[in-house]
């Protein structure tokens, strides 16, 4: 875990990453209709679709993804 | 690493292209067609007829002998926005007696000489209408101008569409790439 928080490519990427999505959450419209569609995956707009949820899955997401992933391989490399 | 990369590159651009290759109809420009509208009709009249507390509405020419309390009233200039053809359509409609509601309602149109079924198919049907009355030459402009103006919509949409996937799909890809790069060492 130690490797990660080094890994100063890893660090810029997601500080700009949350950077861009809280721009997008202030961005988005709190009275909007469209909540419940995913963004980019609908053709409302992104203040109209984006929320609480784009925001804990994108930022949040590749985390987990990359998290597993490490788990994966290190658990077949030690086999 | 190089081929990892690249890979990764090609699969964004795939995910993309159905987008992208709307690319070059989009950067066409639009013909210009103007549209013949029809010349405008006059102002119908209406006569208020109320009985017994209720109030209803007739046409001026209609043939309605129960006119208690009679009087014409005007109506209103429709919105600016509203379709003109439709518009007129409509005040075809109203200056229609009474009496031939029931003609109008079962009106007889030749459906291949209109060409009835391209327009009732179209996306625009419910923006335009379709009345066989009108010059099929400019329901067909219409028509055409409408669905060009429908198909560049969705195409921006699907472009927008494309470049929000490629901006989630980019970093996140790139995070969890750094992500295990950083395991590794």
């Amino acid at each position: 875990m130690k490797n990660v928080f080094a890994n100063k490519r890893f660090l810029a990427l997601l500080l700009i990453w949350t950077f861009l999505n809280v721009i997008f959450l202030s961005l988005s419209d709190d009275s909007g209709y469209y909540k419940s569609e995913l963004w980019p995956f609908t053709t409302k707009s992104l203040s109209q679709t984006y929320d609480k949820t784009e925001f804990l899955l994108y930022v949040f997401g590749p985390i987990v993804i990359g998290f597993a992933y490490s788990l994966f391989k290190n658990n077949g490399n030690e086999k | 690493m190089k081929n990892k990369i690249l890979l990764l590159i090609f699969v964004f651009f795939l995910s993309i292209s159905h987008s992208f290759a709307q690319l070059p109809e989009l950067l066409e420009p639009v013909p210009n067609r103007p549209i013949e509208l029809l010349p405008p009709s006059p102002k119908v009249k209406w006569n208020t007829i109320e009985n017994g507390g209720g109030n209803s509405h007739s046409l001026d020419n209609s043939k309605n002998n129960s006119t208690t309390n009679s009087s014409s009233v005007d109506v209103p200039d429709i919105d600016n926005n509203f379709n003109e053809v439709t518009q007129n359509s409509l005040n075809d409609y109203k200056k229609q007696p009474a009496s031939q509601d029931a003609k109008l309602q079962s009106l007889e149109f030749n459906v291949e000489k209109t060409n009835a079924l391209r327009f009732l198919n179209s996306p625009c049907l419910a923006t335009l209408g379709f009345d066989p009355r009108r010059d099929p030459q400019v329901q067909e402009r219409m028509y055409r101008e409408c669905e060009d103006a429908k198909r560049r919509e969705e195409m921006e949409k699907n472009i927008k569409i494309g470049l929000g996937v490629l901006l989630v799909f980019g970093f996140g890809g790139a995070i969890v790439y750094t992500f295990n790069k950083g395991q590794k060492k």
